[in-house]
């Protein structure tokens, strides 16, 4: 005889209810959210890339005529963003005494004002394109997201950070060559934790 | 008696919860509880942020799977001390105990009185007693050595093959440690718990051993499978011994052996019944190259299982009963990873092998007849050396058909010496509209062999000549939703599981002895799972899960040991940067109450555990607790033969854990 069978009717029916309860309860907090205008907020895994951004940029110095911007917002710029209008909270620090001012961009052209320029894997191309020619070598820190490409292990011209997947956990790559061209210095303290690239690709 | 939350009751509060307004904690609250702007990057350098659910590494929402993991951080958060404390948050799983030790955890309503329908691996290495196919999750799998539980649930035989049928438990040990690494713990409670543990952590070696001495905690007021006394002793001890090195770049060698000596629990008052279990595996894992330039991984490995019940007889203290389960089971898996554009290939082979070493037994004494004059021996199993090998090919697809849509194809053939020619596959399609919400939906297939005992089961007394069972089969259909916000995120899930040829211990024709065999027909399991992680206030954390289950058969006959509503809740508060307090409750619903017994505990019930956690200072961190604080009496005896299930809860436990550590 089968231990699995067919419940007793009455059962069914009062389970059934307090399923759907549950259902209308998911569901009317979905809704509720949905009236709450959040619709755009970040995500947890991006959290999670933002605090990486901050603190790596916590650990980098920039020239003097950078530095002289005394209390003056930091800019970092985010790159095509999903996260377009969104201030993630996670980016709502202090860098080197600064507060930071997060801006989107959806062009590579005038990146003047960024001290921090956040490209996401699947812009590389446009990277390349359109930031190498003119701004190479300026004191931005460029920070690659690799981390949904499951790519890594190897340099990227003008790219100075790579956030890459290590296993089941995120980790960071610094192509040292890049960083000094650009006049930046990171701290020993970051280049303990990071993987160093070389390459000339 | 301990105060009972009612049922009604119960409902009430979880609606409340789920009915709040929103806005009176999506600015404040968080989800999985981590304010990551504040974390170190060292810290954030150690989160588990991805799942291994598709072989790639993937942001566990968007895994294509219904995947719960718990890093080292979760264990404290949970105030759990043995992996199976983890699994009674995962909703859709209830946890049933045995009456020898272990607990067995039934997913989606796959009952067994066995971890037999869950495949259990320990980094990438299948951990499985050939005998029983069986595999336990208390104090023989010490938290303290492993780094993230991840629990997939739904079929899985696309890529696990045999055995991942409800679903899969996958452990990771530590990872190796940039700089020398010492922790040592002890831990000592009620009903005399003493353990011990000692690490030594490096970047190319890892050492790991525990020693744990107690009595189980159940209560001599506890009833045998029968109904009766059950006075047996409840004294047990575990150790466990982990060696992981890395001689050379990409390659892990590893030795893992545990030796476990435990008590029968619910057996009738003439005997006293006991396992001893020696299990050591050893395996070598190659890993190399990237996903995008090319991607290699290879493990081989070996197992040998020594395990051994045995009775005494009460009043003489003579031995009545002895069986031997030893086996050896090795084998091993390539795989290679590739990206092709918007594809990622992988491929792979798997070769497993299992043999039956020593299954003799030798009965000296009956509770009918008493002492034999002369014992009966022989061996457990009709083929008392049998072989067998699985050879498969597997591979799978994840297509990124759009930056949001992503389609994971994969098969898996394997080729049986006992079962012949199997073919399982799996599809899933995830869509994540915006950075905040994510849709599932997959279909696939699974296939559970049968375990020695299963189909070569010598029957005593009888000649009745039983059918060798084919393996068991299911097909699941699932639909997953998830919604991310700043503080808060939720996840429903919905599943249709169509199982076929189910296996089942039957008695035989003559009422003897009992054998197993297929069920006719099918018969489907539908449910609802749903986690709610918020942040209640900066300081103050809930996770709430819940699940339903509705079970239709091909038989009119009722499915008592099954709870269809089951929940939990945690909350998490800290106290300061480094300390915190914990408080969890377990529940499930009322069950249909079978048997003759009237003082039985078959009622609902919640389990209400607290716990607290934290640091004296930079070395020395502590956790305490107390498990069943109610000392909830849940006990419903059944025969436990057959599709019969007893079922029983640990009583309460105090504990205290001291923790030193150095060079972390």
């Amino acid at each position: 005889m089968s231990a699995f069978a067919r419940r007793a009717p009455r059962c069914f029916w009062r389970s059934f209810s307090h399923g759907l309860l549950l259902l209308i309860s998911a569901f009317s907090l979905d809704r509720a959210a949905g009236d709450t205008g959040q619709g755009a907020t970040s995500s947890q895994i991006d959290n999670i890339k933002n605090a990486f951004v901050v603190n790596i940029a916590r650990f980098a110095h920039w020239p003097q005529q950078n530095a002289a911007a005394g209390n003056s917002p930091l800019r970092l710029c985010m790159y095509r963003s999903a996260e377009a209008d969104q201030q993630p909270k996670a980016l709502q620090q202090m860098i080197a005494g600064r507060p930071v001012d997060v801006t989107h961009i959806d062009r590579l052209n005038s990146p003047e004002d960024c001290s921090v320029l956040v490209v996401p894997g699947g812009e590389i191309d446009h990277f390349r394109a359109n930031f190498l020619p003119l701004w190479r070598h300026q004191p931005i820190l460029t920070i690659l997201d690799l981390t949904t490409s499951t790519q890594g292990g190897k340099a990227y011209s003008g790219i100075m950070v790579a956030l890459v997947r290590k296993g089941s956990k995120i980790g960071f790559e610094i192509n040292l060559d890049e960083v000094h061209g650009a006049g930046l210095k990171m701290s020993s303290e970051l280049l303990k934790l990071a993987t160093l690239v070389k390459g000339d690709n | 008696m301990p105060p009972s939350l009612p049922y009604s009751r119960l409902i009430t509060i979880l609606a409340v919860f789920y009915l709040l307004p929103v806005n009176s904690w999506s600015n404040t609250a968080v989800a999985e509880a981590e304010d990551f702007s504040s974390m170190s990057l060292k810290d954030l350098l150690a989160l588990e942020v991805f799942t291994s659910a598709s072989l790639l590494p993937t942001q566990e929402s968007k895994a294509p799977g219904t995947v719960y993991s718990f890093s080292s951080r979760d264990f404290r958060r949970f105030g759990a001390r043995r992996l199976e404390d983890l699994l009674q948050f995962i909703p859709g799983i209830q946890l049933n105990q045995y009456r020898k030790r272990h607990q067995t955890a039934w997913a989606r309503g796959l009952l067994s009185r066995y971890n037999d329908k869950l495949l259990l691996i320990v980094d990438g290495v299948r951990m499985q007693h050939l005998y029983y196919s069986h595999f336990a999750l208390g104090d023989n799998l010490p938290l303290e050595n492993i780094a993230r539980v991840e629990i997939i649930l739904g079929p899985a035989s696309s890529l696990y093959g045999a055995n991942a049928f409800g679903g899969i438990i996958s452990v990771t040990t530590r990872n190796f440690s940039d700089t020398p690494q010492f922790e040592a713990s002890v831990e000592a409670g009620n009903h005399q718990r003493s353990k011990a543990t000692a690490t030594y952590n490096s970047r190319t070696l890892q050492l790991f051993g525990s020693t744990l001495s107690q009595d189980a905690p159940f209560d001599g007021e506890r009833r045998s499978f029968i109904g009766g006394a059950a006075p047996q002793p409840l004294d047990e001890d575990y150790t466990s011994l982990f060696v992981k090195a890395r001689p050379l770049a990409g390659l892990t060698l590893a030795l893992n052996y545990s030796e476990n000596n435990t008590p029968f629990l619910f057996i009738p008052d003439t005997q006293d019944a006991f396992i001893e279990e020696r299990m050591l595996t050893t395996s070598a894992s190659y890993e190399a190259g990237t996903i995008a330039t090319g991607r290699i991984e290879a493990r081989l490995f070996y197992t040998s299982d020594k395990t051994h019940e045995y009775e005494i007889e009460r009043q003489s203290r003579a031995l009545a009963y002895s069986e031997n389960q030893h086996a050896t089971i090795a084998g091993g898996t390539v795989t290679g990873l590739r990206q092709f554009a918007n594809h990622v290939v992988a491929l792979g082979s798997s070769w497993q092998y299992e043999e039956a070493e020593d299954m003799a037994y030798r009965r000296l004494f009956s509770f009918r007849n008493g002492f034999f004059e002369t014992p009966e021996q022989g061996s457990l199993l009709r083929d008392a050396n049998i072989r067998n090998n699985d050879y498969a090919l597997f591979v799978q697809d994840v297509w990124t058909l759009t930056p949001s849509v992503e389609l994971t194809l994969g098969a898996r053939y394997d080729d049986f010496d006992q079962f012949g020619q199997h073919l399982n596959y799996r599809s899933a399609l995830v869509y994540t509209p915006t950075s905040n919400q994510t849709w599932k939906v997959l279909y696939g297939t699974a296939m559970r062999t049968p375990g020695f005992r299963e189909y070569l089961k010598v029957l005593e007394g009888t000649d009745f000549s039983p059918p060798t069972p084919e393996p068991e089969e299911i097909k699941s259909l699932e639909l997953g939703y998830l919604y991310q916000w700043e503080d808060a995120n939720l996840s429903i899930g919905l599943f249709r599981n169509k199982v076929t040829g189910f296996i089942q211990e039957m008695p035989t024709p003559d009422g003897i002895d009992e054998y197993f065999t297929n069920i006719d027909g099918s018969w489907y399991l539908r449910g609802v799972e749903s986690v709610l992680n918020l942040r209640l206030a900066e300081k103050l954390n809930l996770r709430l899960g819940a699940s339903f289950l509705d079970i239709e058969g091909s038989t009119s006959q009722p499915t008592p040991y099954l709870a269809d509503w089951t929940s939990s809740i945690n909350v998490d508060y800290s106290i300061n940067t480094s300390d915190s307090l914990g408080l969890s409750l377990i529940y499930n619903n009322n069950r249909h109450d079978t048997n003759q017994f009237r003082d039985d505990q078959a009622e609902a019930f919640i389990i209400a555990n607290v716990f607290l956690a934290g640091e004296f200072n930079r070395n020395f961190s502590y956790a305490a607790g107390i498990d069943n604080v109610f000392n909830t009496r849940v006990f419903d005896p059944a025969a436990d033969f057959g599709s019969q299930h007893n079922t029983e809860r640990g009583v309460r436990e105090i504990w205290l854990r001291l923790v030193w550590s150095y060079g972390h």
